[in-house]
């Protein structure tokens, strides 16, 4: 298991835990596209009835798709709650392709889950 | 093949929409009536045409800037990477002081336009449910549609052209008044210009809006450049209308020119497509522009950069995820300042301060761009191949244009002078603060 892999493993259990994300995401349901610049990987994290439902390295059929881009590197430290996304996102070390209730929702997911 | 060449058109239309959408507002009408009035034809014509040539240069920088950093908040993450933290959270703030200009702006014109008649009170009261609506619908989570924007947006360019179609074919209103104008100086140029450019305000807002890595680089940069040639075509041909066909006299006494033109015109279904053009443009402005100025407010909440208190208050999020807060002030103060404006009759100096601003904001990009591109690019997208020394001269000159422009307004009323003063310290002093607050967090050993 890369630790890219892990650190969203890692993700996808604490936001599951979490008593407030449940309620956050109600009804959102996108297929999160985790893309590596620098390696190539790409890793889907499917959300679906309130909760982060799967992820895996095969491609989605969802209409509705964010992507989120940095290097494997950032990525990693991002998902394992180690360096901030807004700051992340700011310094645009972070791509994030999506509407604006997409964008919103993912800022909230991350300052819930880190407070950041 | 064909069907993918159809999305890809259609999607870019979509971001031509966005850009162009952001900055045509009924306010746009009101600068081009008081372009046309200080203004003869031919000066009419140049100040635009040299408004519109400094935007595609910039919509060019911006499009290089925005596929070499997709999605990120522009003016915050250029100018932070270009410079350093202090001078983009500084311009930040500006570019904050001018949001609600822009409304203030916005809602007094749009309120000119369709309820010309009514009092204060009345256009009080439409504004206060107006802005409450909208704070509403963003609460609610409900957001126009991108395909329902860009058929406003079609439906606004197609009005506007007619219209203008219309005046351009009319009789002149008075051949010497159509050709004369006051003599020609080079700050009448300056100033001309610095409020042209407030015609295009906000049409890179659609820089971090792509939706997928691809439009990133290619769609958003070329949407912004094709926003702007759009732009330029439609305020030509409505600002030459509106100086031939309407009497001067006319048109200094309004308040919303495009209504007294579509008058003039038609009667009375000049008016009702002339304040039609009034709500899909205050519609495609303050759709995405509340969206994006909510983002901004509740981003800068989030990096402790609006003090600590505010910043505090201002990051609350509901249940569902919404920036609850901050779109509840960014509501009331649009509301404060419509009501202000209503009482008032500062359209046209807000207006001017807020060009004056924006073209600074503008001259700042362009001095980014130029840094930018001294420094290594590892993926680069989209490309415009304009030699950098052309961008130094756009930053020069733009800051020049909005001196005088910003000079031109207050430089008969020490209040507002005082008061733009008063905020460029206060913005200094917190932008230093915060800038120092995150220099010595990111000291701080780590455990």
């Amino acid at each position: 298991m890369t630790p890219l892999l892990q650190a969203l493993e890692q993700f996808r259990q604490q936001a599951n835990s979490h008593p407030r994300i449940a309620t956050l995401i109600k009804g959102w349901e996108p297929t999160i596209v985790v893309d590596a610049l620098d390696t190539g990987v790409t890793h889907y994290l499917s959300v679906h009835a309130g909760r982060m439902a799967s992820i895996s390295e095969q491609g989605s059929d969802s209409r509705h798709l964010l992507h989120m881009r940095a290097t494997e590197a950032v990525l990693t430290a991002l998902f394992a709650g180690r360096s901030n996304p807004a700051s992340a996102f700011l310094d645009g070390s972070l791509e994030v392709f999506a509407d604006d209730k997409d964008h919103v929702k993912l800022e909230a997911i991350s300052l819930v889950l880190w407070g950041a | 093949m064909a069907s993918s060449r159809t999305e890809k058109w259609t999607e870019l239309l979509g971001y031509v929409a966005l850009s162009a959408g952001m900055a045509v507002a009924a306010s746009s009408y009101l600068v081009l009536g008081l372009l046309a009035r200080g203004h003869s034809l031919g000066s009419l014509a140049l100040v635009l045409g040299l408004a519109c040539a400094m935007c595609l240069l910039l919509a060019l920088a911006l499009g290089e800037m925005s596929s070499r950093f997709p999605s990120a908040p522009g003016i915050r993450t250029y100018l932070r990477r270009a410079f350093d933290d202090r001078t983009s959270l500084f311009f930040t703030y500006v570019m904050m002081l001018i949001i609600p200009l822009v409304a203030w702006v916005e809602i007094k014109v749009f309120l000119a336009a369709l309820l010309p008649q009514a009092g204060a009170a009345l256009q009080c009261l439409v504004a206060a449910l107006l802005v409450l609506a909208l704070a509403w619908l963003n609460l609610r989570e409900h957001h126009v549609p991108r395909h329902v924007q860009t058929l406003v947006f079609c439906l606004l360019v197609v009005l506007s052209f007619g219209l203008s179609a219309l005046g351009l074919q009319a009789p002149v209103a008075s051949a010497a008044e159509a050709a004369a104008g006051p003599a020609f100086s080079l700050a009448m140029l300056g100033e001309g210009v610095g409020l042209s450019f407030f015609l295009f305000v906000g049409f890179e807002w659609v820089a971090p809006m792509a939706r997928t890595p691809a439009a990133a680089r290619q769609a958003v940069p070329w949407s912004m450049v094709l926003a702007v040639l759009l732009l330029g075509a439609m305020y030509l041909a409505f600002g030459l209308a509106l100086k031939q066909a309407l009497p001067a006299a006319r048109l200094a006494a309004s308040a919303a020119p495009h209504v007294t033109l579509g008058e003039h015109l038609l009667g009375a279904p000049g008016r009702w497509a002339a304040q039609a053009l009034s709500l899909f443009a205050l519609l495609t402005t303050l759709n995405a522009g509340l969206l994006g100025a909510t983002r901004l407010v509740y981003g800068l909440a989030r990096e402790q950069a609006l003090g600590p208190r505010a910043s505090a208050w201002l990051r609350n999020l509901s249940p569902r995820g919404v920036p609850s807060h901050a779109v509840l002030a960014l509501a009331l103060a649009s509301l404060l300042s419509a009501l202000w404006v209503i009482a008032g009759n500062h359209a046209a100096a807000v207006a001017g301060v807020g060009a004056g601003l924006y073209t600074l904001v503008y001259a700042v990009f362009a001095a980014a761009h130029v840094r930018l591109r001294q420094l290594p690019n590892p993926w680069p997208g989209f490309q415009a191949r304009v030699p950098v020394a052309v961008y130094g001269l756009l930053a020069v000159l733009a800051t020049c244009v909005a001196g005088a422009t910003v000079l031109s307004v207050v430089q008969d009323q020490p209040l507002a002078m005082l008061a733009l003063l008063a905020f460029a310290v206060a913005a200094l002093g917190l932008s230093h603060r915060v800038a120092q607050g995150k220099q010595m967090q990111a000291a701080l050993p780590t455990h």
